[in-house]
């Protein structure tokens, strides 16, 4: 499948701090793949992905992206992406639907309808009210398909879910998802494991600047579990808890009179949470939200 | 295209943000007192206070503009658009020379009738506006609120607005021409009492190669210091 | 004497800062610049065109005095939207020390500094004489009249750029003092309800009981009511 974004060796020092940021990474993302990039604060996540944005300047190693590499193309390659960030950033004295078209007005391609837009992220009722007046999720849903409406091929987001409610959340996951049925790429970086699992085809596990671990979220489940079955049940009032192994469960007679016998509160398989992976990979913890 | 509609957001957001209106209270201030001047100075102070106020507003008001988008975020959203920092830089400085064009024409219609050079008028108001406004951008990449803005603004002052006194004439008083202000108020001065074409023509020559280069500069700065941080 | 430690805390928060401190010591230079210019220019202009401009003195004296609360004002003000800007008002709120405190301690220090640097201005240009009483009732003009500018400031603008905008503004409040001078009814008229008219007015008519009693009632006008605005 064609490569739009290939990484290789990519370095990066900042130079105030003389930081480390990213070191020798590599990666590549597919056409129509949504790739994520998993891992605490100040791993190096967002410096990565402002790298290949083309928001901070300096690398070594390459970044070719949409087959050239990031430091030749000029700023249409903007006319190809749409980016947004984990903070809102909106005219606070413009309407939501002012806020658009002054953005839309910097592309050649024609933009989406905006009253479309709007409604997909359920905003049409509140077009022409001023944004200083919305609350935190409406900026996010709004800042959320200003990146989208000039429909980019290829998409950066940056902890698309931070500091959301779960509707709020969910309506940016259902967008999200639905650019993926439609083809286009897809690049997030987040530390919520929920939202790695549900969106990304492939996440890659970041510590310290450096790529510890690529993958589907499904098979690094499988691959760092075990094939167990854990069986929960009461037992003269009490709740007792047993491990079995999944591959003998229809003749293991254990396993066979437990099902059979008692009552049977749970059922759960013991493949490994993307959580457990990262700790057991780099001995450090996500940060919860 | 992209700078043209630069352009009308500009002048759209400088409009809700109410310039338009003070301006209009200033031009009227500005007429009352110029009209109660006796004929004999009032060109003189006309051009004195349109070189003072309306030409170098852009100073006053840039770094306002360019510090709050920097703080509500969307210069960052700007930066991920087409839009080119050159095409950002040119739409504010163009927006704000527009407004400064303007209030200085209203102030000079309204506060003397006598014959002046509109073109020459026009040209030394639209080159120092644009020569302040992109020495405000310099000044507000580096600056975190409107106060330490206020100071900074200060050692400018000083270096532009001083030498300017050398045109109340003094021995070797034109060497002081090479400092862009005092070419660019010779030359409001002239559109009033009149100047060698010779000598008009090789200023608005200079201060026109001075401000291309400054602007070489200034989107240097803007773009080490504002959009790549780095 | 809670009041009083946080005072001093909000100076010594200020006083680190090296940009507010060149600010707020900046009204000694203005002050400096007027006696040098006094000085130097005014024979010169006397010698060179015959026009005295000592002549105007009480005039003079009012620009510079009026000058200070503006200056004061306009940091003080520009100082509460950056940090509105900023969230740090909104943090105020929910320490112990309020959002009212906080408030009042920006608009204490303007004041006082107001008041003092009213006295420097009146010593050391010897411009115009008042007397002792009259003073000490323009300095407690003054300081309100810084608050008045910050207030204005803080509340009338919602950011940073509508600042910029109403600064431009409020610095042609001064012309006020100078209305008598234009000789026009209707100018003058308009004039009563400006704070900054009543300052010249009263250093030219210090007898006049009458003039402290309006020129109070003016600076309570917009003092009281600017104070008590929510926003």
């Amino acid at each position: 499948m064609e490569k739009v974004i290939e990484v290789c060796d990519l370095e990066f020092t900042y130079k105030q701090t003389g930081k480390k940021a990213v070191d020798r990474m590599n990666f590549s993302i597919s056409d129509g793949e949504v790739f994520g990039f998993l891992g605490p604060s100040g791993a190096g996540k967002t410096t990565t992905q402002r790298l290949i944005i083309g928001l901070i300047r300096g690398y070594s190693g390459s970044i070719s992206v949409m087959g050239k590499e990031r430091s030749l193309w000029s700023k249409d390659f903007f006319e190809e992406t749409g980016v947004a960030f984990d903070f809102p950033n909106l005219y606070l004295k413009l309407t939501a639907a002012e806020n658009l078209r002054l953005i839309a007005a910097y592309y050649r391609k024609k933009v989406s309808d905006i009253d479309m837009l709007l409604d997909e992220v359920g905003l049409l009722q509140h077009r022409d009210q001023r944004v200083d007046s919305f609350s935190k999720g409406m900026k996010m849903r709004l800042n959320f398909v200003r990146s989208l409406m000039h429909q980019p091929r290829l998409m950066f987001f940056d902890e698309p879910t931070s500091g959301l409610d779960p509707v709020n959340a969910h309506v940016i996951k259902d967008i999200i998802l639905r650019q993926k049925r439609e083809g286009r790429t897809v690049f997030l970086t987040t530390h919520n494991m929920s939202v790695a699992e549900q969106l990304c085809d492939r996440v890659a596990f970041v510590v310290d600047g450096r790529i510890v671990v690529t993958g589907s979220p499904r098979s690094l489940m499988i691959e760092h579990g075990t094939r167990d079955l854990k069986v929960g049940y009461s037992e003269n009032g009490n709740i007792c808890e047993k491990l079995f192994d999944m591959e003998t469960l229809g003749t293991n007679s254990d396993f066979l009179s437990v099902i059979n016998e008692k009552k049977v509160i749970s059922l759960h398989s013991c493949e490994a949470s993307l959580e457990d992976i990262f700790i057991k990979l780099t001995g450090k913890r996500l940060v919860c939200e | 295209m992209r700078v043209v509609n630069a352009f009308f957001s500009d002048m759209l957001f400088m409009f809700k943000q109410g310039f338009f209106t003070v301006y209009v209270i200033v031009i009227g201030i500005y007429s009352v007192i110029l009209s109660f001047l006796p004929d004999d100075i009032a060109p003189m102070a006309t051009a004195l206070t349109v070189f003072s106020d309306p030409s170098v507003l852009g100073l006053f008001f840039i770094g306002g503009v360019i510090m709050l988008e920097k703080g509500q975020g969307v210069l960052y959203v700007l930066v991920t658009t087409p839009l080119r920092s050159r095409e950002y830089l040119l739409s504010k400085i163009l927006a704000l020379t527009v407004l400064a064009l303007l209030s200085s024409f209203a102030i000079a219609v309204m506060s003397t009738h006598v014959r002046v050079n509109w073109l020459l008028f026009a040209l030394s108001v639209a080159l120092t506006s644009s020569f302040f406004t992109m020495c405000g951008v310099i000044i507000s990449a580096s600056c975190r609120n409107v106060n330490e803005y206020m100071l900074r603004m200060v050692p400018y002052m000083i270096l532009f607005v001083l030498p300017c006194f050398s045109l109340l004439g003094f021995p070797f008083s034109w060497l002081f021409l090479a400092i862009p202000s005092v070419a660019a108020l010779k030359l409001l001065l002239g559109a009033y009492s009149g100047i060698s074409p010779m000598l008009a023509a090789s200023l608005l020559l200079y201060l026109a190669l001075l401000s291309y280069l400054l602007f070489r500069f200034t989107l240097r700065v803007f773009e080490r210091k504002i959009v790549f941080n780095d | 004497m809670v009041y009083l430690l946080h005072l001093r805390n909000d100076v010594r928060q200020i006083v680190r800062e090296p940009v507010m401190l060149i600010l707020l010591l900046a009204p000694l230079l203005i002050i400096a610049l007027f006696r040098a210019l006094i000085l130097f220019l005014v024979p010169f202009l006397e010698a060179k065109t015959g026009l005295d401009l000592l002549f105007w003195s009480p005039y003079i004296l009012s620009f510079v005095l009026l000058m200070i609360p503006g200056l004061l004002g306009i940091v003080t003000g520009f100082m509460l939207i950056d940090d509105r800007d900023g969230n740090i008002t909104e943090l105020y709120s929910v320490t112990p020390m309020g959002r009212r405190m906080y408030l009042v301690n920006r608009f204490s220090l303007t004041a006082i500094l107001s008041f003092v640097y009213t006295y420097i201005a009146y010593y050391v240009l010897q411009l115009f004489e008042v007397p002792f009483v009259t003073l000490f009732f323009l300095a407690l003009l003054l300081s309100s009249e810084s608050v008045i500018i910050a207030l204005l400031l803080f509340k009338g603008a919602d950011d940073k750029v509508k600042g910029l905008t109403y600064a431009k503004g409020l610095n042609f409040l001064s012309i006020f003092a100078f209305a008598d001078l234009f000789s026009l009814k209707w100018f003058s008229v308009i004039s009563y309800l400006f704070p900054s008219y009543w300052i010249s007015f009263i250093i030219i008519n210090s007898t006049m009981p009458l003039s402290y009693i309006a020129s109070l009632v003016v600076h309570l006008l917009w003092l009281v009511p600017l104070v008590r605005m929510k926003k």
